[in-house]
């Protein structure tokens, strides 16, 4: 043992120092992290009126958005190919990108950032199956996804794992349809494709030897048969011709290096001249564009935070002697080119004229135009930090394919699409198609039967006549009923999204809200136009603008609802930061902030609900929680001009709290009756109810609500109460319904009415 | 027109896709894997409380990163204002000294030693030795210039050795008077 009383000298210091924090480092992310943190950023997005007041962040309500907002059954299947339509492809005109768009994280993927060799298998884990990654399989839908290519920008395969063994996706409509087809092989790990030829490989990379067989197959029909060509245990193919091939694998137990065959896949032998890579590199992936030219990316042991040492080298000899193109390491030395340090390799595919791309586990997709010296990182568009990327593909005709799963979502693997505009920015490309189940039919035919629009606010002018508006990402619907809620008739009302409405006699208001692309009703950004109809919702003209998320009218003229500034121009402003209180007395035209329009201090106005010109409530919301929401309610006698609490709970050490009212959930709505008796709804379903005036709250029957996510509510003068819900149909969550409660005793017990199921 | 602010869903992405790197950094820090799954949660809280008027993916996760590690450091002067009941538990915890490797000795004893240093140099340790972070990397998370990062390690490298010795003597103390 060292002598206590030696003074460290500065390497055994640092040496020590390094152990020490080596052996801190944790194994893996403590496995429900990502959903604890979902979940509380959930929450206070609901509860911080700035920006999320209307629009529910849970997961679910997130997902349906995602889905209708591209238009797709999305959430909960496996993977979808997304399709980047780089138009122009002009090297030069493409913008230089920021550096890191996310810090680098393969959610529960030990191996991600440190590619090793594994000397058991021969392979590289690094190129292999994503072992220990969230896998979609376990959500039951589509298997698991590691490799794609394209031959043309119509005809591609995706190949992977279904079932534990291999399975192959095959499409020939640019993936807006996919066919699954099971081949006998392990889960596979590579593809290739040249005209209708087509070979796949499983590699075992990462398997321990003997309970895996590695396998090459080979397709002559563009992936609908297969038939196994080759035992040799290689990845990342690249075929140039129908007979010349490359791929990485073991030349010997120990040393990764580049394979070439000559006879389409059957035979593999090291490629002449020596290995690709540069000392302390290793090959991961190989992408030629001819015979002679070609490319690998070369990763390195070195790996830090997300970061890794790693290089691009390039042949024109077919392999007899290579040239570092690019380079960089994560200590900073000798860098050459622009390459980012941030991911580590998983894949190349490169053109005869020196444009590619190259792509990484967990920090998306990089493009040269210049023969890979020089990298610049692909927008992510509206994929997710999370999200992983096992494939990609470039055609020549300058496509861009990228396959991504979303392993960090706590539902299972999700989809996400970008594409490239103008060779500027990034849009999502409205096709992409989903990976259907060996055996199962082709992709079904989209979407819109799966995602219905569903209503985000109900309203009734008596017992048996109501409203209901909602709608999908880009229109706005209204639904009528004239039988209590039983059955429901749907027109459109314009582009746009609906989530407050108020009715009062024969007159109905709404707000149809027009918001930037990626944002959703509830942010300041939208601009909306405040419809009125005077004859129940049948017809509907624009009488005024407001960015309003709760309408409440107590007669034609007079009404209050909580929105947002809107944007100025000429104050330079994007629309205000917190809710505020608004009032009309011109039915809607003029809508003017109340003298004291934040009366719950530092909570923000979600909902208000009048009965008369003079008397409301209003429901006022804060912070953040694990599922639990700050929650505060005031009343007015004398039309806003004063507000008096009624209940309040704030943090430990806050405000004291006043009344009884739950901390659980996130306010959402609050509605209220002339005799002091009202709901309150929260965003994930629970519904409280007060009988004096909102000072004492208890919670409606427990459980009732549970699966479902609440949209709104509504209580008739005298008359029955109403409460609007939607949620998930099926265990798969792929289809979304919504439902009417109704409630004939003040909220003690509810029963189905009625219900919005998916369209035809 | 102004470019928009990151949407919500956008700026959840980014947040989960920063937690196991925010994790394990904040493991780096605290020590405890535990501990560090709190401070993280709480950082996301804060990065979500805070985050009106970021523009930029690239910034929300540098954001988040300096968040983590002022939310661990908070946590760490926390620890420091309360009795040190883990550390005496860790010390006590040797029955018998030598069924323990020089090694094992080794980490507790850097451990113990770390946790003595002020929590500005625990963190500047941690994201050198832990993290791997270069000092232009380690001033740009702490929101510090480069020279005050660098004078900071040379500070933390120089009480960790002063730390280490004294742990050192104090572990030995006990382990001779057994024999």
């Amino acid at each position: 043992m060292t002598d206590p009383h030696d003074p460290l000298d500065d390497l055994e210091l640092t040496a020590l120092l390094r152990r020490h924090y080596r052996q801190l480092d944790p194994d893996a992310a403590p496995p429900r992290l990502a959903a604890r943190v979902r979940t509380r950023l959930a929450g206070a997005a609901r509860a911080d009126g700035a920006t999320g007041a209307r629009v529910p962040l849970t997961p679910v309500r997130l997902a349906a958005r995602a889905s209708r907002t591209q238009g797709g059954p999305t959430i909960a299947l496996a993977a979808a190919v997304v399709l980047l339509a780089i138009a122009g492809l002009a090297a030069s005109r493409l913008p230089g990108q920021p550096a890191a768009a996310s810090p680098a994280t393969a959610p529960a993927g030990p191996s991600a950032t440190t590619p090793t060799l594994s000397a058991e298998a021969g392979s590289p884990q690094a190129s292999g199956q994503p072992a220990g990654s969230t896998s979609p399989e376990t959500a039951g839908t589509g298997g698991t996804q590691s490799a794609m290519a394209f031959a043309d920008r119509s005809h591609g395969i995706v190949v992977g794992a279904y079932g534990g063994r291999g399975a192959v996706w095959a499409t020939s409509d640019e993936g807006q349809h996919w066919t699954a087809v099971a081949v006998d092989a392990p889960p596979l790990d590579s593809a290739a494709m040249v005209g209708a030829q087509a070979w796949a490989s499983a590699s075992c990379a990462g398997t321990p030897s003997g309970a895996c067989q590695p396998t090459v197959l080979e397709s002559p029909d563009g992936g609908a048969t297969w038939s196994a060509v080759s035992s040799a245990a290689v990845t990342s193919l690249s075929f140039v011709d129908p007979r010349d091939g490359f791929g990485i694998g073991p030349s010997s137990p120990a040393s990764l290096h580049l394979l070439a065959t000559t006879d389409g896949g059957r035979t593999w032998v090291p490629a002449p001249g020596p290995t690709p890579c540069e000392t302390g590199f290793f090959p991961i992936a190989a992408s030629f564009a001819d015979a002679q030219h070609g490319w690998v990316a070369c990763g390195s042991g070195e790996s830090a935070v997300g970061s890794s040492s790693k290089e691009v080298v390039t042949t024109a000899d077919g392999g007899n002697t290579w040239a570092v193109r690019s380079r960089v390491s994560i200590d900073g030395s000798s860098p050459v080119g622009a390459l980012p340090a941030l991911g580590v390799f998983r894949g190349l595919d490169m053109l005869t004229d020196g444009s590619g791309l190259s792509w990484t586990w967990t920090e998306g997709l990089l493009r040269t135009t210049d023969g890979g010296a020089t990298w610049a990182r692909l927008p992510l568009g509206t994929a997710g930090g999370g999200a992983q990327w096992p494939g990609a593909a470039i055609t020549g005709d300058g496509m861009v394919f990228a396959l991504t799963v979303d392993a960090a979502s706590p539902d299972g693997s999700a989809v996400f699409s970008l594409g490239l505009d103008d060779g500027q920015t990034w849009k999502p490309y409205t096709h992409f198609g989903m990976l259907p189940a060996p055996g199962a039919s082709p992709t079904p035919e989209p979407p819109a039967a799966l995602q219905p629009a569903l209503p985000d606010a109900v309203a009734f002018a008596d017992a048996i006549h109501g409203l209901a508006v909602g709608g999908d990402a880009t229109t706005a619907d209204v639904w009528r009923t004239a039988d209590g809620g039983a059955t429901w008739s749907l027109t459109p009302l314009g582009a746009g999204a609906a989530t407050a409405l108020a009715v009062s006699g024969q007159s109905a208001w709404t707000d149809l809200l027009a918001c930037p692309p990626d944002t959703a009703p509830g942010n300041p950004a939208c601009t909306g136009s405040v419809e009125r109809s005077d004859d129940l919702g049948a017809t509907w003209t624009v009488v005024g603008h407001a960015n309003l998320i709760s309408i409440s009218f107590s007669d034609a003229a007079h009404g209050f609802g909580v929105g947002f500034e809107p944007p100025s121009a000429s104050a330079g402003t994007t629309g205000g930061l917190g809710t505020a209180i608004y009032a009309t007395s011109d039915g809607g035209a003029t809508w003017a902030r109340l003298a004291d329009d934040r009366p719950c201090g530092r909570f923000d106005p979600v909902s208000v609900s009048f009965v008369s010109a003079d008397r409301g409530w209003v429901g006022c919301s804060s912070v953040i929680g694990a599922g639990s929401g700050l929650k505060a309610v005031m009343e007015t006698t004398d039309g806003g001009r004063t507000w008096s609490w009624r209940a309040r709970i704030d943090y430990p050490g806050g405000l004291k709290a006043i009344g009884t009212i739950t901390s659980s959930d996130y306010l959402q709505t609050i509605s209220m009756a002339a005799d002091g008796s009202g709901l309150i709804t929260g965003q994930r379903g629970s519904t409280i109810r007060t009988s004096d005036g909102g000072r004492t709250w208890t919670s409606c029957p427990p459980g009732q609500f549970d699966a479902y996510t609440t949209s709104g509510a509504a209580i008739v003068p005298s008359g029955p109460w109403y409460v609007a819900q939607s949620g998930w149909l099926n265990a798969t969550l792929t289809t979304m319904e919504g439902r009417l409660m109704r409630s004939a005793d003040r909220g003690a017990s509810w029963s189905q009415v009625g219900g919005w199921l998916p369209s035809p | 027109m102004e470019p928009t602010a990151i949407d919500e869903a956008r700026f959840v992405e980014l947040v989960i896709g920063g937690l196991n790197e925010a994790h394990r950094v904040a493991t780096w820090i605290l020590g405890d894997p535990a501990a560090a799954e709190d401070a993280v949660q709480d950082a996301a809280a804060r990065a979500w409380a805070g985050r009106t008027g970021l523009r930029d993916p690239a910034a929300v996760s540098a954001w988040f990163g300096r968040i983590v590690v002022n939310t661990c450091r908070d946590e760490l002067r926390r620890r420091n204002s309360r009795p040190r009941t883990a550390a005496v538990g860790l010390a006590d915890d040797v029955a018998d000294p030598s069924v323990r490797d020089a090694e094992a000795a080794d980490r507790d004893e850097i451990a113990r030693a770390i946790r003595r240093l002020k929590p500005d140099f625990q963190v500047v340790l941690a994201l050198r030795f832990g993290a791997d972070l270069t000092v232009p990397a380690i001033a740009d998370r702490l929101g510090i210039p480069e020279g005050t990062a660098k004078t900071r390690l040379r500070d933390a490298l120089a009480a960790a050795r002063v730390a280490i010795a004294a742990e050192r003597a104090a572990a030995s103390g006990p382990r001779e008077a057994r024999r």
